[in-house]
């Protein structure tokens, strides 16, 4: 006796077991309960989802020796026959090598006779949407109008392709792809029948890993069976997928962070000789950054993101580190990547290019990556309003109470300096003139931009500078590396502290600075005189090749 | 020859095989993915010979496969000279280099008879994704719930181009590109090459054997260098002229490709078989032949224009700071060097792609020549631009 796979072994015998169908059984089962059972169904849905399962399921409950029952015996000769595919009045038949008007033609013909032996003639044809226009159509009478003991059952993968008129003449159902959490409890199901040893984690990835598709999935662990020795691990489960784990994302984002490209090709250089699929990898790069996306959103978009705890918490920190502009960019990149990745024979050279472009995107801050113990910090912050969401909107909160409570950021105890003394806000908005004038000293742009911020918020390791909306411009100024590195310069004299520089849009309290209303007019128009000069290309030349900013304008005489 | 024979490298993958063998679970459907020359269809023989060994007595009785091929027995030689009658290799047929459906139904009558001598009957379709969606689609049941005692395996190199359904029907096994070192090694002590050379064409072959050997060749060689030359050469001070005898030169290496594949098939079809065959179908065998051309031809221009492309990749990598040894045209170290001072990274960026879209644009029946020179042409324009403008394109894509 051959092995059969467990795709196979464990193709589900009873209605019950169909996993993540639940619309479609429950409708089968009630339409076989109340003696409704129509004469054509059209079952599409992607691969390995129970189509055909379903299909033979739905021919049991049909010509089961005890009556059309939802519950077929699996024990008397039709039900062992048809699952065997051997029985004479179930006849699946495979849509894609039948294609023709002559395999057709002769099923016509036998519709006609009457079942051998159980209740109904049952045709299965599987992989539908291959038939010739022409079949179709020789179809289409028999199909509106069959003989009382003839049902037809159609399987597809791309409906899209069957005739509108057949559609129109069956009884339609839409597979799903299945659950992440489906699919664990089914192959949880299946390992501890089959005595295999599998990680926690290892289930977690297969699920990921198979698009919602229970024959993936089976294909996958029988795979898994052979390729490991004891216990199934997650990292089996990538290297059997050509799936690169997790840890190389995070590892190639830091290095964009911290703009170190070649660390980045050394990486590529890893993935391409550990003979992972590249077009894959490309991918799951692109869905990394989409999660460090959904941190940037922040609130309830963070549950969308379907990854155990602590890779949460590591995204917190590295989304930290991005706009929303950088993100969408590293994105497009990648996008574009993925693309070239489908043309080439060797994926190495468009992923360098992709490295080297990502780690070179210019206005990712150089912030160096916070040594491990603060992490938690962070993450823990990132992760709070999450949770607060949930029970809020368990008390069926107002949408407004809400928002404010996942943007709302848990206070952080106020900051020591290296004295043990505090650093409050106060002390901070004290010494801010004092600040802009060092940093003046140093680069007169820094201040110019910094002047239009007001300090809002300091924590152990942060210095919240707000802006508002209208000083965009001199936020983003604040962001580039070179500035930046500047102004926490001048903070750790200042203040004997090191702080992060963290400029944000928002509302600034009060116009308590002084010569506000004056440099605010000043200034928007400014930007509008800078925007326009951005334009103009001669500047924009000399801007780019000396790396400059506009720092004054000055009326010309003429 | 038996598993532990193959060139290192694809121990996953054997691994798998090996265990599955030993434990009496073999799928009936294998998937080996991987890039052209690494070994597929070496460890696809040696599974089939593994599987009907003569040389079996012990375990086949206990209804376990053999663990290993024992490459003597007459069932192992049979596998090894495609005469064996239970495996059956399924090849892209016709001239234009299709799997169609007629073969798969062919396969599916097949394989519904039992084995003639061996113990399970074997297909192995290499180049699965040169399957026709009719093909595919007709092979699905087969693939899903074959007769027992049957093993389908099917060889690809473009995963992306196999449809999803077969995929999943299907255990999959990766092979990935080799250690250059393995490449390097196995080139000097079974083809006797120079080390220096032997590391060379490893590195050009990206992981991959059966590439190291195909450039070899004297012809392949001799393409190579003009190709480069052609690439180190490229300056902003550059006239049309020039461009356009540039592009006229890649054209001409690819032209003296057709016409050598012209002759070469020529010579397969001899004069009496011509006689054969009626009007039309002479006709329609001239006809598939010049889409098999088309397609070889095509291959060639990505072949050409990724020499181009390793060329510009080695000039970043340099300008990086990336060390000698991740170069892939090692034996123009110091060119190299010296061109990656005075260019600047941007351009070669930009190029990059420029040859990778002129790349893809091959798919759309694009005139040759027009989009070579057309590329060589943006190509000098990206490097003026940087020259006298820099700020244009600094940032932007």
């Amino acid at each position: 006796m051959s092995y059969l796979v467990l795709a196979r072994k464990w193709r589900p015998q009873v209605f019950e077991e169909v996993v993540g169908q639940e619309h479609v059984t429950r409708t089968l089962t009630n339409a076989i309960r109340q003696k409704r059972i129509a004469h054509a169904y059209l079952f599409a849905g992607p691969r390995g989802v129970g189509k055909t399962t379903t299909a033979r399921l739905l021919a049991k409950a049909l010509n089961c020796e005890k009556g059309p029952t939802v519950k077929p015996c699996n024990r008397c000769s039709s039900c062992e026959e048809i699952a065997q595919s051997s029985s004479l009045d179930v006849l699946e038949i495979d849509g894609a090598s039948n294609r023709g008007i002559d395999e057709i033609r002769s099923l016509r013909e036998n519709v006609k006779f009457a079942p051998s032996r159980d209740r109904f003639k049952i045709y299965i044809v599987d992989e539908v949407h291959m038939l010739t226009t022409e079949a179709f159509n020789a179809l289409l009478k028999t199909l509106e109008e069959p003989p009382e003991h003839v049902k037809f059952i159609f399987a597809t993968t791309a409906p899209h392709r069957v005739l509108p008129t057949i559609v129109s003449r069956c009884q339609r159902f839409d597979f799903k792809r299945i659950s992440v959490s489906d699919l664990i409890e089914r192959l949880k199901l299946i390992a501890g029948e089959e005595k295999l040893k599998v990680e926690e984690k290892a289930f977690f990835a297969i699920a990921r890993g198979v698009e919602g598709s229970m024959r993936d999935a089976l294909s996958l662990l029988d795979q898994l069976i052979s390729f490991s020795e004891g216990t199934i691990s997650g990292e089996e489960v990538n290297a059997v997928l050509g799936m690169v784990d997790e840890e190389t994302f995070f590892a190639l984002v830091e290095a964009m962070i911290e703009e170190d490209t070649l660390s980045g090709i050394k990486l590529i250089d890893t993935v391409v000789s550990q003979g992972r699929d590249l077009h894959l990898f490309s991918t799951n790069l692109m869905e990394h950054f989409r999660n460090l996306m959904m941190f940037k959103v922040g609130g309830e978009a963070i549950e969308l993101v379907d990854l155990p705890k602590d890779s949460l918490e590591r995204l917190a920190i590295q989304a930290d580190h991005f706009d929303m502009n950088e993100i969408e960019e590293a994105i497009d990149i990648l996008s574009r990547t993925a693309d070239a990745l489908k043309w080439t024979e060797s994926g190495r050279i468009p992923l360098e290019l992709a490295i080297i472009k990502l780690t070179k995107m210019k206005t990712a801050p150089a912030v160096a990556i916070p040594p491990r113990e603060p992490k938690k910090n962070v993450a823990e912050r990132k992760l709070a309003p999450a949770t607060v969401r949930k029970v809020v909107s368990k008390k069926r909160a107002p949408e407004q109470e809400s928002i404010s409570a996942s943007e709302e950021v848990p206070e952080e105890a106020p900051a020591e300096n290296n004295n043990g003394e505090f650093l409050s806000l106060e002390k901070v908005k004290k010494e801010w003139p004092r600040v802009l004038e060092r940093i003046r000293e140093k680069k007169i742009s820094a201040e110019a931009y910094l002047r239009e911020g007001e300090p809002t918020k300091v924590s152990e390791k942060m210095l919240t500078v707000t802006f508002s909306a209208e000083f965009k411009f001199h936020k983003e100024s604040i962001e580039r590396n070179e500035t930046r590195r500047i102004i926490e310069g001048v903070l750790r004299d200042v203040f004997q502290h090191d702080l992060m520089l963290r400029p944000v849009l928002g509302k600034v309290s009060a116009p308590g600075r002084e010569n506000t209303s004056r440099s605010e007019a000043q200034s928007s128009k400014d930007d509008e005189l800078n925007k326009l000069l951005e334009e103009e290309p001669l500047i924009k030349t000399a801007l780019d090749t000396f790396r400059a900013r506009v720092v004054e304008i000055k009326k010309g005489t003429n | 020859m038996s598993f532990s024979e193959v060139i290192g490298g694809q121990e996953p993958a054997i691994k798998v095989l090996q265990r599955s063998l030993k434990e009496g679970r073999i799928s009936h459907a294998y998937l080996f993915i991987g890039p052209e020359g690494v070994g597929k269809r070496l460890v696809a023989r040696i599974l089939a010979q593994a599987i009907n060994c003569d040389l079996s007595a012990g375990p086949a009785q206990a209804g376990r496969d053999n663990l290993d091929a024992c490459g003597r027995c007459s069932s192992c030689r049979k596998i090894e000279n495609f005469s064996h009658p239970d495996v059956t290799w399924v090849k892209p047929g016709g001239l234009s280099r299709r799997i169609g459906i007629d073969d798969v139904r062919n396969l599916c009558h097949q394989i519904s008879l039992k084995a003639y001598a061996g113990r399970k009957k074997i297909f192995v379709l290499t180049e699965a994704d040169r399957m026709t969606a009719e093909a595919s689609n007709a092979l699905l049941k087969t693939l899903e719930e074959p007769p027992t005692n049957s093993l389908l395996i099917l060889l690809t190199s473009h995963p992306a181009s196999l449809f999803p359904t077969i995929i999943s029907r299907c255990q999959i096994l990766r092979f990935s590109p080799l250690p250059l070192k393995e490449i390097k090694d196995h080139l000097v002590s079974k083809y006797k090459l120079p080390s220096e050379e032997a590391q060379l064409l490893s590195r050009l072959s990206g992981g991959r054997l059966g590439k190291a050997l195909l450039l070899r060749g004297k012809t392949a060689r001799e393409e190579r260098k003009k190709v480069l030359d052609i690439a180190s050469r490229t300056s902003p001070t550059d006239d049309l002229g020039e461009l356009l005898r540039r592009a006229a030169e890649i054209g001409k290496i690819l032209s003296d490709f057709k016409r050598r594949l012209e002759e070469k098939l020529k010579k397969e079809t001899p004069k009496e078989q011509k006689e054969m065959f009626a009007k039309e179908q002479i006709r329609e065998i001239k006809e598939e032949r010049k889409a098999f051309i088309e397609g070889e031809s095509k291959k060639k221009t990505e072949e050409v224009l990724d020499i181009i492309i390793d060329w510009y990749r080695d000039l970043l990598i340099l300008q990086e700071g990336g060390e000698e040894a991740w170069l892939i045209n090692s034996d123009r170290k110091e060119e190299l060097q010296m061109k990656a001072k005075d260019v600047s990274p941007l351009r070669i960026r930009k190029n990059i792609e420029l040859i990778e879209k002129t790349k893809q644009s091959l798919d759309h029946h694009v005139n040759l020549r027009l989009s070579l020179e057309a590329m060589m042409m943006k190509m000098q324009e990206e490097l003026k631009d940087v020259q006298n403008n820099p700020g244009t394109i600094t940032g932007k894509r």
